[in-house]
Parts: structure tokens; C-alpha cells; sequence
């Protein structure tokens, strides 16, 4: 059964190729555009990855991946930061939020699908 | 007291000028006034030692009245016992000298002339008994010469030689208070001038503590003030009471602080704004680019298809370029925010050693396809330092970068050192050099090497300039030495502890 992947951007061009990247490598892609909607949609279908677009509007995603954190059934799953906003101390402010990695853009599809396996690959052993 | 005068002073409404003007007056007249009371208690004195002179020589001048009555009863005496004609002419004579005496005597005589003008009536009795008894004398009536001698002479001198002693007695009793008067006078007088002096000092050393106080509080206010600006404390305010020059000084100190707590406050603001736009430029710069990126890299991963190998070929350019110009963002970026003053280091403790080590191990693969070798020279018991770690890997990455960039044959050198307060860190590279009059600008934004050969090589021209200033604000410094054909070797040094980032201008 293939992973699914929870995409949370509000920006449409980033939204697409993380869906085309992923879709090709055969992964089930949810999307949501706001920070509630996703939190919304996680609950509700409960992904095995969420990548987390820190400027959102509406709720961003530090606040966003607190309330997912607070979930227990999300408490575990893996989030990964994805932002532009590469100031020094986001990283931190990332990690403390709960994420599991933080990816700067522009990040090299490649690289992004590398370490996405590698997170769930991680998860399936705990 | 002690400070309600000074205060009294500033308050009053006149200039600095005329208060000076006014004390100095002040005290002047105060000394004139001392010269006056002490020449007053002068003349006073004069006068009772010219009074006193005066009694002295009447003393005298009795005293001479008294021998000359002596010597004239004496005279007549003698007359009754030696009765030759040259005796009584004598005698006759000395009689007529008594009007002379009397009238010296009267003439300083005062509130004794009562006394003289009785003595004189006595003398005038004693002339005519006198003359009486010469004239017996003279006609042989001896007897009764002797007769009118002792029932008339003896008690006329008796009385006469009273009299005068009383003169006397009455001259020396007002010498004596006169004296005593005199000595109380100057001790009275010694009081007051001593008094006035005394005030008149007191008086002055008041005032010249009121205006000094007056003047000085409020400077070292002001003073204190500057400092404060000086220190960045704008707004506050200060209370000087003044209301001459200095208290328009303070007035202008107030309006220039509060003037300039506005202006920093807007300064404040518009630094704000401009980090908040630099901010948002970074973030809509990105957002794009790494659309275009990520976009490029699906289509040359064949995720929309198959892609030819001349196409592969012009995205793999695509792909460069957009990272060119993603350094390029991030290096204006980074010296915006170095110009705005908002580069703020992250101080933390570090290990130079892992920090180089990491750098090298990052370019290691660039090396590796340039066929370079990365020679590393590290002594072991090289100390932790305190700075900014990944400010320090930049400059490191963008020296080794650059050292591999411009080198086609040889290798590359790192090497660090410490002392007991700095580190020095070198990279040396065996590539074409950097000619004399290029080497103080390549530290210069946006400066290359203006050669072709080197224009191909990718770089912002920003890499220096900023691993510049990221020394700069840890208090270090950053240099090269090179020959032309000979290679390059990048230096730069930085305190082994930065406590503090360093303003950069
Ligand atoms: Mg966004």
C-alpha cells in the first residue's frame, strides 16, 4: 500500500512540483493550502508525512505543526519544514515547534525526495 | 541654605554678565567700605593723641608756673634777709615776670580758668605785698617788713601753692581719663573694623559660592546630559533653574534631546521597515526561483517525459544559472543587511578545527572533479574560540570556493594558527594569482578581476565583500598576498573571543 503525504502550500507553482515529484515516485498526495485546512485534513486522514510550508497564511506553520503535535495520533508522524524564509534562528524555531527536518528552498527535488524516504523509513522501524 | 541660594541666583531673571558684574561690584564697594571705617578709626585716633599732647604740655606748662611761684617766694625771702639794692631789684623783677606765666597758663588753661583767674588774683595780692615790702625794705623799716611778711605772704602762698597743686592735680586726673577714654575708643573702633572686614569676607565668599554654584550645577547637568546622549539616552530631560544664559543652553539641550529621541525613533521604525522588506524581498525572490528550479529539475529528471540529450544539456545551464542568481540574491541580501546593521552574529562557542575540517570535506567533491588535492595543515591543540560558527564557515567555504575556482593544476593549502588572543586561518591556492594593484579591491563589492578568463568563472563578486565584514564585526580582518603566475594566499585573522559583534560602518 502506497505512503500518503500531506502537502501543506499556499503558493500553487511549490504545491505542484512537490505533487508531481512525489506522485511519480508512486506516494498518495493530499494538499491543503492554509495552515487550519491542513491541520484540518491531517486529523481527518491521518498521512504518513506532512511537508509544512512555514509562511502560511492564516495560521503559519509553527502554529500549524503545534496543533498537529498536540494531536496524539499525529504526534509521531513526520513533519518536515519547508520555507524560503532561511533567516538565522528559524531552523531552531522550526525544530522547537516540533518538525522533524527543515528543508530551505530552493531545495533540489532530488535531495527533498531522498530525505522524505529516509523519514519514512525511520518511522516504519519505531 | 546651602543650596536655596545658589537656586535663588539661577532663578533671577538677569545674564550671567550682570550677575558676575553685580558681585564683583558688591564686594568692591564692601572693601571700599572697610578702607573707610578703618581711615575713620585713624583720624579718631589722631585726634586723642594730638588731645593728649595737648594735656601733656599743659601739665608742663604748670609746672612751670608752680617753680617760677617757688622760685618767687623764695625770692622774696631772701629779699627780707639780704637787703642790698641788687637783691630787691631782683626781686622786684622776678614779682613782674608772674603776668607773662599767667598769661601762657591761661592760654591753654580750658575749663581750668577758673582756678587760674583765682590763682592770678592770689598772684596780683602777692605783687602788691610783694612791691610793699621791697618799698619797707628800701626805707629801712625792716620790722615791719617781717611783720607784713608773715601775717600776709605766709598764708597767701600757702594758698597759692594749694591752688596750683590743684591745677596740677585736676591737669594729670583728665590726662589719666583721657587716656582711658582714648584706649576704650580704640578698642571699640578695633571692633568694628574687625567686624566689617569679617562680614565683608563672609559676604563675599556668599557670593561668589551662590553665582559659582549657579553657574556650575547646571553645566555639570548639561554635562551629564551630553554624556547621556552619548550614550544613546535620548528624550530624558533635565530641570535647570536658570533663567540666563545657561538656561537657554539647557532649554536647547531639552529640545535637541527630545528632537533627537524623535528622529531615532523614526530611524527605529525605518530600520524596522527596511528589515521587514528585506524580509519580503528574500521571501517573493525565492518563492519564483525556486519554482524555476524545481520545475527545470522534474523536467530534466524525466518526470514529464523523456528528455532528449541536447535539451539535458541546456537545463543543466538553466539549473546554473538560477543558482548563480540565487547566490547572488542571498550575497545582496546579506549585505543589505550588513549596511542596515542587522546582521546579527550568533555568538556561540565553536571549534575552528571542526569548523575547517567540515568546510573542507563541503568542497571536497569540487576538488575531486578538478583532480585537486586539499592539503590540510591543522596543529592539534588548536584552542575553541567564541564567535559566530556559520558566519565563519561562510567566509571559509567562499575562500576554499574561490581557491578552487581558480585553479586548474597543483592544490589547495589550509592551515590555522592561535595565539594567545587570535586565530589565523590561511588558504592558499596554486592558481594564476592576483595581480599588485588588484589586490586592495577584490574586498570591494561587486569587484572581479576584470579579465576574461576569470569573468567565466561563476561568482558573485559579493563573497569577499561580505567574509570582509563578517570579520569586521568580529573584530578581525581579512587579507591576501599574491604574485601574479605564482598563486594567491587568503588570510584572515579574528579574536579568539568576540564578546560582542562590532559596529560595522
Ligand atoms: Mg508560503
Amino acid at each position: 500500500m502506497s505512503k500518503t503525504i500531506l502537502i501543506i502550500e499556499d503558493q500553487e507553482d511549490n504545491r505542484r512540483i512537490l505533487r508531481d515529484l512525489l506522485q511519480s515516485t508512486g506516494f498518495e498526495i493530499l494538499e491543503a493550502t492554509s495552515g487550519l485546512d491542513g491541520v484540518a485534513l491531517a486529523i481527518d486522514r491521518q498521512p504518513d508525512l506532512i511537508l509544512m510550508d512555514l509562511q502560511l497564511p492564516g495560521i503559519d506553520g509553527y502554529e500549524a505543526t503545534r496543533r498537529l503535535r498536540a494531536s496524539s495520533a499525529l504526534a509521531r508522524t513526520p513533519i518536515v519544514a519547508v520555507t524560503s524564509f532561511a533567516l538565522s534562528g528559524d531552523e531552531a524555531k522550526a525544530f522547537e515547534a516540533g518538525c522533524d527536518a527543515y528543508i530551505t528552498k530552493p531545495y533540489s527535488p532530488r535531495a527533498l525526495l531522498a530525505r522524505v524516504r529516509e523519514l519514512l523509513d525511520q518511522s516504519a522501524e519505531t | 541654605m546651602i543650596d536655596w541660594l545658589p537656586r535663588r541666583v539661577a532663578r533671577l531673571p538677569v545674564g550671567i554678565h550682570t550677575k558676575l558684574l553685580v558681585s564683583i561690584l558688591s564686594m568692591v564697594v564692601m572693601f571700599v567700605a572697610v578702607g573707610a571705617v578703618g581711615l575713620l578709626v585713624l583720624r579718631d585716633s589722631d585726634k586723642r593723641a594730638t588731645e593728649l599732647v595737648g594735656l601733656q604740655q599743659k601739665i608742663a606748662a604748670y609746672r612751670q608756673l608752680q617753680n617760677n611761684t617757688t622760685e618767687q617766694l623764695y625770692a622774696l625771702a631772701s629779699a627780707l634777709i639780704i637787703t642790698d639794692e641788687r637783691q630787691l631789684d631782683a626781686t622786684q623783677r622776678q614779682l613782674n615776670r608772674f603776668t607773662y606765666d599767667f598769661d601762657r597758663a591761661q592760654f591753654i588753661a580750658g575749663k581750668d580758668s577758673a582756678l587760674i583767674e583765682q590763682i592770678r588774683g592770689a598772684y596780683a595780692e602777692l605783687i602788691d605785698i610783694g612791691s610793699e615790702i621791697i618799698g619797707l625794705i628800701r626805707a629801712g623799716q625792716t620790722r615791719d617788713a617781717q611783720a607784713l611778711q608773715l601775717e600776709r605772704v605766709a598764708p597767701l602762698s600757702d594758698r597759692l601753692k594749694r591752688q596750683i597743686y590743684s591745677l596740677i592735680n585736676n591737669a594729670e586726673a583728665e590726662m589719666v581719663s583721657s587716656a582711658g577714654l582714648s584706649n576704650r575708643h580704640y578698642r571699640l573702633s578695633q571692633t568694628v573694623l574687625i567686624g566689617v572686614a569679617l562680614s565683608s569676607i563672609l559676604f563675599a565668599l556668599i557670593v561668589g559660592y551662590a553665582i559659582s554654584k549657579s553657574l556650575t550645577v547646571p553645566v555639570q547637568q548639561m554635562y551629564e546630559r551630553f554624556n547621556g546622549i552619548a550614550h544613546g539616552e535620548f528624550g530624558e530631560r533635565i530641570e535647570v533653574a536658570n533663567q540666563d544664559e545657561l538656561g537657554e543652553l539647557a532649554r536647547g539641550l531639552n529640545h535637541m534631546s527630545e528632537e533627537l529621541d524623535q528622529l531615532y525613533h523614526q530611524l527605529e521604525l525605518a530600520s524596522e521597515h527596511k528589515s521587514q522588506f528585506l524580509a519580503n524581498m528574500s521571501h517573493e525572490l525565492r518563492t519564483p526561483l525556486n519554482a524555476i528550479l524545481g520545475y527545470t529539475e522534474l523536467i530534466s529528471d524525466g518526470i514529464y517525459g523523456p528528455v532528449p540529450e541536447e535539451i539535458q544539456e541546456v537545463l543543466g545551464r538553466v539549473v546554473q544559472n538560477g543558482h548563480h542568481l540565487l547566490g547572488l540574491i542571498n550575497a545582496v541580501l546579506d549585505l543589505s543587511k550588513i549596511e542596515a546593521g542587522q546582521l546579527v552574529l550568533t555568538l556561540d562557542d565553536y571549534d575552528l578545527r571542526s569548523l575547517i575540517q567540515d568546510a573542507v570535506v563541503a568542497v571536497e567533491p569540487l576538488a575531486e572533479e578538478k583532480g585537486l588535492k586539499i592539503q590540510v595543515d591543522l596543529p592539534p591543540d588548536l584552542p575553541r574560540g567564541l564567535g559566530d560558527a556559520q558566519r565563519i564557515t561562510q567566509v571559509l567555504l567562499n575562500l576554499l570556493g574561490n581557491a578552487l575556482k581558480f585553479t586548474e593544476t597543483g592544490q589547495i593549502g589550509v592551515s590555522a594558527s592561535a595565539d594567545p588572543t587570535m586565530f589565523r586561518v590561511e588558504v592558499s591556492d596554486t592558481g594564476p594569482g592576483i595581480p599588485a594593484e588588484e589586490q586592495s579591491r577584490i574586498f570591494e563589492e561587486f569587484h572581479q578581476i576584470d579579465n576574461s578568463s576569470t569573468r567565466e568563472k561563476s561568482g558573485t563578486g559579493l563573497g569577499l565583500a561580505i567574509g570582509r565584514k563578517i570579520l569586521q564585526l568580529h573584530g578581525g580582518e581579512i587579507g591576501v598576498k599574491s604574485e601574479s603566475e605564482r598563486g594567491s594566499t587568503f588570510w584572515f585573522e579574528l579574536p579568539r573571543s568576540v564578546a560582542q559583534q562590532k559596529d560595522v560602518a
